[in-house]
């Protein structure tokens, strides 16, 4: 394994995003990425009054830039990220969250980019499995 | 008379409803979906007979419930909620009511209910009872209720609902509405007398 | 509206009220011989009869719930909303910060009390202890932390040792996950329930 990022063009955020999602969504102790205010309000742009089926639709969906608990921003091919995460009890969340930021850094290399700063915040921690 | 509302007891999963509230105050969401499942039910028949109308009363639900997860932490008595509920939704079905009205004098045309086939009818009881004859002329009348109560004023029709369907004493009523008791009892009384009349021509 | 306070009364002067109070009782000298009366007990007495189906079938019908897509609007909108509250420094690695939120330990330290028989977790809170950490930063550091934690006890419990065994519970399952002391958990019986 190459400790530089493989050559020839980088992928896009959406790309890196779908990425990540994947291989974070693997990690055993992450139950799931936390949707949050920034990625989930795209979706319910409209709660109200005859609002409900607009969230729901296909249209809103990929309308949608914010991906569930996965803020990304790339500068000069360096991509720094905030994760955000719904970790298992039975693992120490601290030690998920090492892990999830190893698998980020890994991630990013394999799309082409320089990792930059990975921050990661545990926004639940649960007893069940999902 | 039923207790405060309502034969559909779901138990909070053995927990006391001041512990369940307590818990969504402090963000629990699993905690709120327990007061979700406990709410949404009885909110929803309160906004459904005073709309008659479906769509109406599932936005009303959703507004009431959403309003009540961005209240609740400011909430300082836990044991407030219940009358704060009722109270949010009942304004907002007044309100809505109101914003119907006056749309209708604005503009010709479009009624205040759906048309009398999309509405529902209450279907015959699921057990049969002994007579099925007197369990038709039972539904046929709650129907025939449900067709007077659309006729009297949405302020009388909030405390008659508030009383008669979903338990609460006239005291209660008084707090939600701001209003006087007496006022709640003036309201119900004629109520009463309006609904009887009606009922009397619609037999 | 003064009208709205007058008790509606029937044509022989008497109040609705008195008369829906007496419906289930024979009829006294007065209803006896006043057609008014005699003629709104009927009226009333089926009204009563009829409240009373429809208060009795509305809460069992299916057609009377909300359809399973508002709750499912509630939960979304509910879950993008949390407040996390301020956000606790658990580590610096090299590739970044580790947070929790404040949201998350309080639940933590919830669900820790719950796994004790007769104990009810209510509302946790997640303060610093420094007085300036209150204000400024919404990032604090893990040792600056008070968990305090309210609850609700069965009232067949002694409480003495209910509490010993509920602190060392919540230090318990707390630390696993966040290192703390102690001297930073704060456990508050604040109402009894009844088994």
């Amino acid at each position: 394994m190459s400790e530089q990022p493989t050559t020839g063009r980088p992928v896009d955020h959406e790309t890196l995003a779908e990425m990540l999602e994947q291989s974070l969504s693997e990690i055993p102790g992450v139950i799931r990425l936390e949707p949050t205010l920034k990625s989930t309000m795209t979706r319910i742009r409209s709660v109200s009054r005859r609002g409900m089926s607009k969230w729901t639709s296909p249209e809103a969906e990929t309308a949608s830039t914010g991906r569930d608990g996965i803020h990304i921003r790339i500068d000069n091919r360096v991509a720094n990220l905030t994760i955000e995460l719904a970790t298992n009890i039975s693992h120490s969340s601290v030690e998920t969250a090492k892990v999830a930021q190893q698998v980020a850094v890994e991630t990013i290399k394999r799309a082409g980019l320089f990792p930059g700063s990975v921050d990661v915040s545990i926004l639940s921690i649960e007893s069940r499995t999902q | 008379m039923a207790g405060a509302d309502d034969g559909s007891v779901q138990p909070l999963v053995g927990l006391d409803e001041i512990t369940v509230i307590s818990r969504a105050q402090d963000g629990d969401l699993d905690a709120f979906e327990q007061l979700v499942d406990v709410y949404q039910g009885r909110i929803f028949r309160l906004a459904y007979r005073m709309l008659n109308n479906r769509p109406d009363a599932e936005d009303i639900v959703q507004e009431t419930m959403i309003a009540a997860w961005r209240q609740l932490p400011v909430l300082v008595t836990p044991a407030a909620f219940s009358g704060w509920i009722y109270r949010v939704c009942t304004n907002e079905c007044l309100d809505l009511l109101r914003r119907r009205r006056s749309h209708q004098e604005t503009s010709w045309g479009e009624g205040e209910q759906e048309p009398q086939s999309a509405r529902m009818r209450s279907p015959a009881p699921a057990v049969a009872a002994a007579d099925p004859a007197a369990t038709a002329e039972m539904s046929a009348q709650m129907d025939g209720l449900a067709d007077v109560l659309a006729t009297i004023t949405p302020e009388q029709r909030a405390c008659w609902l508030l009383r008669e369907m979903h338990g609460h004493s006239y005291q209660r009523i008084a707090e939600m509405l701001q209003i006087s008791e007496a006022s709640v009892r003036g309201r119900i009384a004629r109520a009463r007398g309006q609904l009887a009349e009606g009922m009397n021509s619609w037999r | 509206m003064a009208l709205e306070d007058e008790t509606p009364r029937l044509g022989c002067g008497r109040r609705i009220d008195d008369l829906w109070e007496v419906i289930d009782q024979p009829l006294n000298p007065h209803e006896k011989s006043c057609p008014d009366c005699q003629q709104a007990r009927v009226a009333l007495y089926n009204l009563a009869s009829v409240t009373e189906a429809m208060r009795q079938h509305d809460p069992g019908q299916a057609a009377l719930q909300p359809s399973g897509r508002v709750k499912e609007t509630i939960m979304m909108v509910a879950r993008a909303e949390v407040r996390r509250g301020r956000r606790i420094q658990l580590a610096r690695t090299e590739a970044g910060t580790i947070h929790i939120s404040a949201h998350a330990l309080a639940a933590l330290a919830r669900f820790a009390a719950d796994t004790l028989t007769g104990v009810r977790a209510r509302r946790c809170s997640i303060d610093p202890f420094t007085p300036a950490a209150r204000t400024g930063d919404a990032v604090v550091e893990s040792s600056d932390i008070r968990i305090t934690l309210k609850v609700a006890v069965s009232s067949a419990l002694s409480i003495p040792p209910t509490m010993e065994a509920l602190r060392e519970r919540v230090i318990a399952v707390v630390s696993a996950q966040v290192a703390l002391n102690s001297r930073q958990i704060d456990v508050i019986v604040e109402d009894l329930y009844d088994v």
